[in-house]
């Protein structure tokens, strides 16, 4: 099945049944206030009821603990490293939502960049996990990934993008991955292709739920936030921009932004030792500590909050953007905003750098090109 | 770099050590490879770095010392200052530990031939220059570059790393050798004040030339005005950086400066390229 193909509702448990012949297949559950990812369940069945997972799913690529190696304290071999092997487990993740698999698109360009810079275990995952999304008909008030280069039904990253027609559902495969995992449809689930009559009215019902969605953004208060004027400006300049005391006011450094970003990558490594054998593991870190970057001396160049919250904007909206062809390293799925305790709205910290930028005096003696 | 997975350390002994100064902070190791293989595809240059592993305790970034055309073994200075650099003075010669590396860039020394080179070392951050040094003064090398001057200061003779390599250097008619410290004090022969007034006195012309620059801030801070005064542009000075590192490959995001990676397009930038960065180390 190369084409869009139409399905019943009805038809997508026993669809996700075949895959999960031979893979793990996660689907979206929801208990309570929580949304998360869990192993397919047939007699749970399938909900398409919910929103965007709580927490974000980099975990199923970049789990919050990680062994990378191995080795014995005592011994001939004491001293002597062997790196985890990685697992083989193919995998689904079915329902993600376009923005997370934005978001690994992005860090793909992060944990994979050239021979001696990338990361064995993301690149590991992410080559045996096939991502099925879900556009989003009714997003909610904190999304905003159509100012970040997105939209609710968009397709990158994505193997097979599902729209949820109703009592249908249109399955369009993106990349070959999705494709094979097509062909693996069994015939039970009795498929329309979408190119014909009948097909027609269904990729037309599509258009209109993915017009609705990206009008319903565009009515939000923040809508048309642009990356333009931080762009023009060079790096020095945002960075000494009068705005940033006064965002870090209130923030008290917790790192939930950080936890729940999707696109947030920034890790620890430790040594950890339990009798004669020990591992070295990496955790997820975040900029809003201090430990992140203090020397042994104690001297380090983020000494207060100010710098750190500085560092998380500066990152995903000037850095990122300047090393990774303008892609904002954000990609708008809102939980920073719904989970800061102090309701730092990183949209209203986009407009104030976008405000301020476009009245900071030109910088013509630091241009960000020189830089590169 | 490990082909199994860029976290993995190679495995080598360490083959010497000694103290450096007599209040032991400092210990300077010989350091080889277990696997002659690894020794052989270790292919390093002046101003790289590594991260030194030791199981249990972790890793720490620490410049290489030696120069490449010394021979497969390689030569780290620590400073004892935390959990790691503590391990790492704790082990005895044949003790296995671990090096992950080579990283970082490394001075650009293949485009500055042609050039003069002014070396400014202050205290331990030497360790990169006396690479830098021994293979600019190597016989393949030092034709290729026009004069090499080396200026090196610590607060005490005591402090003073090296005194082997650079009293040698002394001897040569090929590398105009001057070492300093803030003091004066019995027995001390060289020359006494600080590296930036040093520099002052030498005066090194900026025709033609390339400073590599390393030291405390202090240190710094004095000295890049004494080469604008003498007209040096900040595209003919390298510095070598030192923020905090965990992966060293450019993943953990942990050592930026700005859009720039300490750990992978550094830690050597020119001061043109850290005039454009956020002031962020
Ligand atoms: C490129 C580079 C080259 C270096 N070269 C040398 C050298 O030649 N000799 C030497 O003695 N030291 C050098 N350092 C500093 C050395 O890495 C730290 O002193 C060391 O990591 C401290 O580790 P620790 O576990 O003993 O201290 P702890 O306080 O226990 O430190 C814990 C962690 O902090 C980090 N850290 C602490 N201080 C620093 C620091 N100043 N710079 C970077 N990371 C730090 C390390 O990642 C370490 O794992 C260099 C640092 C960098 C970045
Ligand atoms: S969640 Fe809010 S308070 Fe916590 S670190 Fe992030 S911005 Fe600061
Ligand atoms: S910064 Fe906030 S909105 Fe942007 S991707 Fe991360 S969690 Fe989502
Ligand atoms: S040390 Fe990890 S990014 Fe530089």
């Amino acid at each position: 099945m190369n084409d869009a193909m139409i399905f019943s509702r009805l038809d997508l448990p026993r669809i996700i049944a075949a895959w999960s012949a031979t893979r793990a297949v996660y689907v979206p559950a929801v208990s309570g206030a929580l949304t998360a990812f869990t192993l397919f369940d047939p007699e749970r069945g399938l909900s398409l009821d919910y929103g965007n997972s709580t927490l974000s799913p980099k975990p199923f690529f970049f789990p919050q603990t990680e062994c990378l190696l191995r080795f014995s304290t005592r011994g001939e071999d004491a001293g002597l490293a062997v790196a985890e092997p990685q697992g083989t487990q193919k995998r689904v993740i079915f329902g993600i939502r376009p923005c997370d698999a934005g978001a690994f698109s992005l860090l793909d360009r992060v944990f994979c960049q050239d021979k001696g810079s990338t990361d064995p275990s993301w690149a590991s995952r992410r080559a045996r996990t096939a991502l099925v999304g879900i556009g989003c008909n009714a997003p909610d008030a904190a999304c905003f990934c159509t100012s970040m280069g997105g939209g609710p039904h968009h397709a990158r990253g994505l193997d097979i993008l599902a729209t949820d027609l109703g009592d249908e559902v249109l399955l369009t495969p993106i990349t070959d991955k999705g494709r094979a995992l097509m062909a693996e449809i069994p015939a039970v689930a009795a498929a329309t292709p979408a190119r014909g009559a009948r097909g027609g009215t269904a990729l037309g019902r599509a258009e209109m739920l993915r017009i609705n969605a990206e009008a319903v953004m565009a009515r939000s208060p923040f809508s048309g936030l642009t990356l333009e004027a931080v762009a023009r400006r060079s790096q020095r300049t945002v960075h000494a921009l009068g705005i940033w005391a006064k965002i870090a006011e209130t923030c008290l450094n917790c790192g939930a932004c950080t936890f729940t970003c999707p696109t947030c990558h920034c890790f620890d490594i430790q040594d950890e030792t339990k009798g004669p054998s020990g591992r070295r593991v990496r955790n997820w870190d975040t900029c809003m500590s201090w430990l992140f970057t203090a020397h042994a001396s104690g001297h380090t160049p983020r000494p207060t909050k100010v710098e750190r919250v500085r560092q998380r904007f500066l990152h995903k909206f000037k850095y990122m953007p300047m090393n990774l062809d303008g892609r904002p390293g954000c990609v708008g799925c809102g939980r920073c905003v719904r989970q800061c305790p102090v309701n730092i709205d990183i949209r209203e910290v986009l407009r104030a750098m976008d405000v301020a930028c476009r009245a900071a005096p030109p910088s013509g003696a630091s241009r960000d090109e020189a830089v590169s | 770099m490990n082909p199994a997975s860029p976290y993995l350390p190679l495995p080598v002994r360490l083959t010497k050590a000694r103290f450096d100064t007599p209040d032991k902070s400092l210990r300077t190791f010989g350091v080889a490879f277990e696997d002659p293989a690894h020794a052989a595809s270790f292919r390093y240059r002046p101003g790289q770095f590594a991260e030194l592993s030791v199981a249990g305790f972790g890793e720490a970034p620490i410049g290489i010392a030696s120069s490449p055309t010394e021979g497969p073994e390689l030569l780290f200075t620590v400073s004892r200052i935390g959990v790691v650099t503590s391990a790492l003075h704790a082990l005895e010669p044949g003790d296995r530990f671990g090096v992950r590396g080579p990283l970082g860039n490394g001075y650009p020394l293949a485009e500055l031939v042609g050039k003069d080179i002014v070396v400014v070392a202050g205290g331990y951050a030497v360790t990169t220059l006396r690479s830098a040094m021994v293979w600019l003064l190597d016989p393949a090398h030092r034709a290729h570059y026009g004069r090499i001057t080396f200026v090196y200061g610590a607060r005490s003779p005591e402090l003073l790393l090296y005194q082997d390599v650079w009293r040698q250097w002394m001897q040569r008619a090929d590398v105009d050798c001057r070492v300093t410290i803030d003091n004066a004090c019995q027995g001390w022969d060289c020359l006494v004040g600080f590296v930036p007034r040093v520099l002052k006195d030498l005066a090194p012309s900026p025709e033609n030339a390339a400073a590599l620059v390393c030291g405390p801030p202090a240190m710094i801070r004095f000295s890049l005005p004494v080469f604008e005064d003498l007209g040096w542009q900040p595209e003919q000075i390298f510095m070598s950086l030192e923020n905090r590192m965990k992966c060293g490959i450019g993943l953990c995001g942990r050592c930026n400066v700005g859009n720039r990676y300490v750990c992978k397009d550094g830690p050597v930038f020119t001061k043109a390229e850290l005039d454009r960065l956020p002031p962020e180390y």
